[in-house]
């Protein structure tokens, strides 16, 4: 059994030390490239969104590596990420590519019942085991998560431009190979002590931009022109509402770590904006718009695959949320569109027009307006 | 009292119920006129870009009722049946309302059968206590309005269409011995009668008659959804599934046209499988018709009339199937 599953930010590096630990043989996908995007798009369904698409050509891609069973998570909606898998399943059958699905389905009463579903995986293994692998797994995702959010600082401030990244990318090499729990944290180390020999500019006036939206096209850099490196760029600290590692803690071990993620706290701030959970991340882009502008945030950006419908309903009420909390909202549509061009001038306006607003009222006086 | 019920999304599913639960209740009904230009202009204006056809004519329809009317009817439909949902943008739907036209005056109540079939009522109920403090008022007129809703299904099940029994002026009665084509899609767009460019009545007058998954049961529709992988958590869809399978075996169809609005999400994946399964177990002919805020009604009808000389004409013509030429 040679075991693949889709591609989503770092989520690979948890997934992948997970099921080695467990004795399976991990095919992954190729990075996401153009070539997934084109596959997927070609035999997807026309008007389905993003992320399915890139899983499908995921998978193609994989099954030319030799995988043969398919490794993902299900839902009960109402989000399409649920079904997912069993679409994705036929699609590939009718172009005469066969694989297994294996389906977590989310364990909707209690941790014991995903542990036994993974144990269907796992075979003979002990439940000691499979806990210890889920450990490790989560582990390393939240490895990758603390660093994430030390990155964005550096990046906004170094001096010399791509040091941060240079950092970012040893780091991940490193926990990619890291075996035991040891050498996790020993990554760890040697990360911030890399980043805290980056020269930095503590002086430089430095936006604060938090980004909201749906999961994939936060996570996948693929899918947003990296929108966390090119705003650090700029000179902007990019902060997301949601971390993989939180994610995992809420919705797959149901909140066993207490206080681990503000996944609570976010959802609390987005009644009467949004009184009902409407799948996806509607909820937690409501609410974050709201918990962002408390943390002190600049401005917010909402990034949604096309025709993502939880973020549509978002999207429809967050000019009234953005003009209660006095927090300007610039909402980005992704779609298989690959003009970059489009996207960055947004980008750059929509930065302009914070450190603007951040200069306040004095600063317009001694405004000069060229041309 | 006067309460508005726009015309557009679970209008077609519910009308029935809400007129006789509010006329019991003593509080007057006011709908708004059936969907024309004027309406989805005032729809587009409003809704968000993104959103799909349905939305922005219901948003239209608001827009339209909105200082007629004391208050405005737009429940949150969050599950109709156990274990289902309907669709994201109806579980946001009263919020995308007050905040994005700024329509303060909104009755809304949480309607959810997730946990127990029940609990739909039990929400009716809850809410007819903010409109009247009599307890046994409310559920008279629960009741009343429940069997009426009742009658409603039973003659959809006959082969009628929603917009025959609520919009029809004149008594039209389906007959099934025409040639019979499977409409499948949302009732709300398949009865909007602008929205679909009167497709049901275009088929019609061609000689043809539909039926549609409103004509089937919920539970034989749940059974033929069985076949798929995974049980659907969108009851419309399973009722499109499930329906049009079930429509397929049971009915000597000509062909399925589909009719999905732009943008819809569950559809996108939805009708992705219904049209495999039919294409598998049935060979069916089927024609795919995507509806969005254009009104260049030619193409619908180009595309219609190729398919109805496909499926029906070549028949009476004593055609086969083979090619004419070459």
């Amino acid at each position: 059994m040679k075991v693949t599953y889709p591609h989503m930010g770092n989520m690979a590096i948890g997934v992948k030390a997970m099921l080695e630990e467990l004795g399976l043989e991990v095919v992954l996908p190729p990075p996401i490239t153009k070539k997934t995007l084109t596959l997927g798009t070609k035999y997807g369904p026309e008007f389905a969104c993003l992320p399915l698409k890139l899983n499908l050509g995921n998978f193609i891609e994989a099954y030319e590596l030799g995988a043969d069973t398919i490794l993902m998570a299900g839902g009960t909606g109402p989000c399409r990420f649920g079904y997912y898998a069993y679409v994705e399943q036929e699609i590939l059958r009718d172009l005469g590519i066969n694989y297994d699905l294996l389906v977590l389905e989310p364990p909707e009463r209690n941790i014991m019942e995903f542990i036994a579903k993974l144990k269907k995986i796992t075979g003979n293994k002990s439940i000691f085991q499979v806990i210890k692998a889920i450990k490790k797994g989560f582990l390393k995702i939240k490895a990758a998560d603390e660093i994430e959010k030390k990155v964005v600082f550096f990046r906004a401030r170094e001096i010399t431009k791509g040091a941060t990244d240079r950092v970012w990318q040893e780091f991940l090499q490193n926990l990619n190979r890291a075996r035991e729990e040891k050498e996790i944290e020993e990554a760890v180390n040697q990360a911030v002590v890399g980043l805290a020999r980056i020269p930095v500019d503590l002086t430089r006036e430095v936006l604060k931009i938090g980004v909201v939206g749906e999961i994939f096209t936060l996570l996948e850099p693929f899918t947003n022109f990296n929108i966390e490196r090119y705003l650090g760029s700029l000179g902007v600290e990019v902060h997301r509402t949601i971390y993989l590692s939180e994610w995992v803690n809420d919705h797959l071990f149901l909140g066993f770590f207490k206080n681990y993620s503000r996944h609570k706290e976010i959802v609390k701030e987005a009644p009467p904006f949004l009184c009902h959970f409407i799948g996806g991340h509607g909820r937690e882009t409501v609410g974050g718009v709201r918990y962002l502008k408390k943390q002190g945030f600049d401005g917010v950006i909402q990034l949604l695959p096309f025709t993502c419908m939880p973020e549509i309903v978002a999207q429809a009420v967050l000019p009234a949320v953005s003009e209660v909390a006095g927090i300007p909202v610039l909402s980005l549509v992704v779609d298989e569109h690959t003009g970059e061009a489009g996207f960055i001038t947004r980008l750059e306006a929509f930065c302009d027009l914070l450190s603007f607003r951040k200069k306040g009222g004095n600063y317009g006086k001694r405004r000069i307006f060229g041309g | 009292m006067k309460v508005g019920i726009p015309r557009g999304l679970y209008f077609y599913d519910y009308y029935p119920f809400w007129e006789t639960f509010f006329q019991e209740l003593g509080v007057e009904v006011v709908t708004s006129k059936p969907t024309d230009k004027e309406i989805l202009n005032l729809g587009v204006e409003a809704a968000v870009d993104d959103a799909c056809l349905p939305v922005k004519v219901f948003f239209g329809h608001v827009r339209f009722l909105k200082d007629q009317v004391d208050y405005l009817f737009i429940p949150r439909y969050v599950s109709e049946y156990r274990r289902t949902y309907i669709c994201p943008k109806f579980l946001g739907l009263p919020e995308m309302i007050i905040f994005r036209l700024k329509a303060p005056k909104v009755l809304s109540h949480d309607l959810t059968a997730y946990q127990k079939g029940a609990d739909f009522y039990r929400g009716v109920y809850v809410f007819g206590k903010k409109i009247t403090p009599n307890g046994m008022k409310v559920m008279r007129a629960t009741y009343t309005a429940w069997k009426k809703q009742k009658a409603y299904l039973q003659k959809k099940y006959l082969g009628y269409q929603p917009q025959d029994l609520i919009d029809g002026k004149q008594e039209y009665v389906p007959d099934l011995k025409k040639p019979l084509f499977a409409v499948v899609g949302h009732a709300y767009n398949i009865n909007d009668r602008y929205a679909s460019m009167d497709l049901i009545k275009k088929i019609r007058r061609f000689g043809g008659e539909v039926l549609t998954p409103d004509n089937v049961p919920f539970a034989e529709a749940v059974k033929k959804a069985g076949l798929l992988p995974k049980k659907p958590f969108w009851s419309f869809a399973i009722k499109n599934f499930g329906g049009s399978i079930y429509l397929a075996e049971n009915y000597p169809l000509k062909g399925v046209i589909n009719l999905n609005s732009f943008g819809c999400g569950p559809d996108s994946i939805i009708t992705e499988l219904t049209e495999r399964y039919l294409k598998r177990k049935f060979s069916l002919p089927f024609l795919n018709l995507t509806i969005d805020e254009h009104t260049g009604e030619a193409g619908l009808v180009t595309r219609l009339e190729a398919f109805w000389d496909m499926t029906v004409e070549r028949s009476f013509a004593g055609e086969s199937n083979l090619p004419a030429h070459g």
